[in-house]
């Protein structure tokens, strides 16, 4: 069930009553009934894979506690392999292994070797992107010495399970476990901070990338047809796009996840307004980031910091070519990965990549023109690079690309119809406009500090804004992840 | 928490007050407006037709039966009530719909076709139109068919949500700021001027099931429509309405045949067959395989209305 429907809002009413009502003096009790609200809502989604979630919990919670428990520093090491080895090799099998065979089947056949290789009919389990961080985290975490098992199970399979995140993140960490054994007071300001997050998320999804959704599917399914300021029209729009889709659940999750008492890591830090490909990566998707941060840059940097600025290249090549990857068993994506760890090249031998970008903006609270040269220039590379991540084949990137570089470049661009470009010419440019304002704030809609009244009206006329400006539901494009 | 319930309560307090009033002002706009399918639908609830000479069945009327040229030849005052997108249940409910606010006409057409009296599927075509009808007693056993549910019946403004273009047509309407006259059809009728489309129907005959079903109870409700408008001093006609040839020499027409004729010998009903007529194999007429365009209607419309002047089934 998606954030953004009713059957999800009687869930949750039904989950948040009872969680801080009947159990809202037992701990344990809110953990069991969450982690079974946890497991109702992924069965829901997709049942046939429920068993392979709970399996993979109770392996890895036993595996973390025979890494703690190993009696040598080799025996600790390989438990973690194969606990490594088994989420990405499951990964590997279920997201990756038709892909494989068909490249290898390319491969050969681009040799002159005819090779007889069957695909299979793979059913992706929903979230185990997702919930595969997790794990791996888990067990990881353990033998770096940087975490201890836990001996709550419930606690552990909820940390996996947790329902606000389980689909498309945010990945948070196993320190999550903490706030799970801890108890949980109702906080008002931080179940209204919630609301909040929730609505906006919802504008982001519904109104901005829903409506985005239908200009960029009309273009994309018909690239030929198209002049080449059509294709650059859309190609910008689906950023804006990708990002008010996957921020705006984002928003959803750690709104959800604030009603019942959670603090969920935040995945977006206002990526549109990033000064450089490194700071945009600082704020865009940012759970993900930094797990492959944690876990393969560092590593690699590590072992190559004998090769210098090269080594520090190769790293975040690498670790970039497996972020894209992560999205998908294409090589679009692969290429979208590297595109970007390409882009760390200028930052890297000039030492920007060092420093954290700072922005700087004039008494009228507008960036400064160096500042907003930087950003766009920032956008466009992000744009560039997003229509690889869209494309379905290298090819059609490259026709995409072509189309763009023609001489219809100066025509006018086709519009369709103007049911979705009202609300993109209203509503896009507010929430531009939201986000900048509140920059520096927990979220878009962080308005606590304005007046009661004021805040009413506002969330009123949002909600407004949400119910009459809708496109028709799209899913959530990280669900597929 | 106590405070935070209060904080709800009062934000969806307001919600509801809003959607209540939205609710009742977008749907009494709706109910003036001329605009396109509203303009039947509107003229069947609220109007006063009473029309001499009723045109009922699927866009194949809506878009081929002309009662510009009807009156004209049969020196009456027709109307078109074809609506586009269902087999028969729908038009049942249109004449339902007229005959409860309206004399009955002296003479019904029934289109006839391979898809008319097949099994009504939902698929919320133009489901706009119930809108602002959504507890009309009459309209009511039709809204699941158009894939409406309770939600869409009882929570206030639900059912408009993302349609901000028809919810400010109806608050136009409402403050009377503007009359919604676009898409207008001449009593119910629908000129097409588009060119003829071979595409669609190549892909329908490569693709779709050509063969004619009947269902059950859209044939109980075909056969008490009939029996009901006799009762009432109506005569009725059954007009199979030209196909394109191509798509005619494709057609399985032998069940929905066998219904029509049945229902014609049963009640002595004439029935007018204009699937060969010469037009049938020039494009020109069509808009597809299906729909006759505006050229196409007028000659169809010409040659029936002098068929039922010759028949006498009206007097002038």
């Amino acid at each position: 069930m998606i954030f953004n429907s009713l059957t999800f809002l009687l869930f949750f009413i039904v989950v948040f009553l009872i969680y801080w009502f009947p159990l809202k003096n037992t701990t344990r009790g809110q953990n069991i009934f969450l982690l079974l609200a946890s497991y109702f809502f992924y069965g829901y989604a997709d049942w046939k894979m429920l068993p392979l979630l709970i399996v993979a919990t109770l392996i890895f919670y036993y595996l973390g506690k025979a890494i703690a428990g190993a009696k040598s520093e080799k025996q600790g090491y390989w438990f973690t392999f194969a606990g490594v080895a088994l989420g990405v090799g499951t990964l590997l099998y279920f997201k990756y292994f038709n892909f494989f065979i068909e490249s290898f089947a390319s491969l050969f056949n681009a040799i002159g070797l005819h090779a007889n290789l069957h695909t299979f009919n793979i059913i992706m389990p929903l979230g185990i992107s997702f919930f595969t961080f997790r794990l791996l985290s888990y067990i990881i975490d353990i033998y770096r010495g940087k975490g201890q098992p836990t001996d709550d199970i419930i606690a552990f399979g909820t940390y996996v399970a947790f329902f606000p995140c389980i689909l498309s993140g945010p990945i948070d960490r196993p320190a999550f476990i903490k706030q799970l054994q801890a108890k949980r007071e109702f906080n008002y300001y931080q179940a209204v901070d919630g609301c909040r997050q929730i609505l906006w998320g919802l504008f982001k999804k519904i109104v901005i990338a829903d409506n985005c959704a239908i200009y960029v599917d009309n273009v994309w399914g018909n690239i030929n047809g198209q002049n080449g300021s059509t294709l650059v029209i859309a190609a910008v729009l689906y950023l804006f796009q990708i990002y008010a889709d996957f921020s705006g659940y984002s928003d959803m999750a750690i709104g959800v996840g604030k009603l019942i008492g959670f603090k969920i890591a935040d995945n977006f830090k206002f990526p549109l307004f990033a000064l450089n490909i490194a700071d945009y990566w600082r704020r865009w998707h940012i759970t993900l980031t930094s797990w492959l941060t944690d876990y393969v840059f560092m590593p690699l940097n590590i072992k190559f910091r004998d090769l210098g600025n090269f080594g520090m290249i190769l790293s975040i090549v690498i670790t970039f070519v497996l972020i894209g990857m992560w999205h998908g068993a294409n090589w679009t994506f692969a290429l979208f990965g590297l595109y970007h760890g390409l882009l760390y090249i200028p930052l890297i031998l000039s030492g920007a990549f060092f420093k954290k970008a700072k922005l700087k903006t004039n008494r009228l609270g507008l960036p400064v023109a160096k500042d907003f040269g930087r950003m766009v220039l920032t956008f466009v590379l992000v744009v560039i690079g997003l229509i690889l991540f869209r494309a379905d084949s290298v090819g059609q990137a490259w026709e995409y690309v072509c189309g763009i570089c023609d001489t219809t470049l100066v025509t006018k661009p086709s519009f369709y119809s103007i049911t979705w470009l009202i609300p993109m010419l209203l509503w896009l440019p507010i929430m531009i406009i939201v986000e900048w304002r509140n920059r520096n704030r927990g979220h878009g809609l962080d308005i606590a500090h304005i007046g009661y009244k004021w805040q009413l009206i506002i969330y009123v006329l949002l909600t407004i804004v949400v119910f009459a400006f809708s496109a028709t539901s799209e899913k959530f494009i990280y669900f597929q992840f | 928490m106590k405070r935070f319930f209060t904080q709800i309560a009062i934000y969806a307090g307001i919600l509801l007050v809003l959607a209540i009033v939205f609710d009742w002002m977008i749907s009494s706009g709706l109910k003036k407006t001329e605009r396109g399918h509203f303009h039947t639908m509107n003229a069947l609830m609220n109007d006063s037709i009473n029309a001499d000479v009723i045109i009922l069945g699927s866009s194949r009327v809506a878009y081929g039966y002309d009662p510009y040229i009807i009156d004209s030849v049969l020196q009456c005052n027709s109307r078109n009530i074809g609506v586009s997108g269902q087999p028969f249940g729908v038009s049942c409910l249109r004449w339902r719909l007229y005959n409860r606010h309206n004399n009955p006409p002296k003479l019904i057409i029934v289109n006839c076709d391979f898809l008319e009296i097949g099994k009504m599927v939902e698929n919320g075509f133009e489901r706009e139109q119930f809108y602002p009808y959504m507890f009309e007693s009459l309209v009511q056993p039709y809204l699941k068919d158009y894939g409406f549910t309770w939600v869409d019946k009882y929570v206030p403004l639900y059912r408009y949500h993302g349609d901000y273009k028809l919810m400010g047509i109806g608050l136009a309407e409402f403050f009377h700021i503007r009359h919604d006259h676009k898409g207008n059809p001449y009593k119910g009728y629908t000129p097409s001027y588009n060119e003829w489309s071979g595409g669609s129907l190549e892909m329908m005959i490569a693709t779709d099931d050509l063969k004619g079903k009947a269902d059950k109870q859209v044939v109980a409700l075909l056969d008490s429509l009939v029996r009901n408008a006799i009762s009432e001093g109506s005569k009725v006609v059954f007009v199979h309405a030209p196909y394109h040839s191509r798509l005619r020499d494709n057609l399985d027409e032998t069940v929905t045949q066998a219904v029509y004729d049945s229902l014609a010998n049963l009640y002595a009903i004439p029935y007018l067959d204009y699937t060969h007529m010469e037009i049938c194999s020039d494009s020109t007429y069509f808009q597809d395989g299906c729909h006759l365009n505006f050229r196409g209607s007028s000659v169809f419309s010409l040659k029936l209305a002098q068929d039922l002047d010759s028949l006498k089934v009206i007097e002038k």
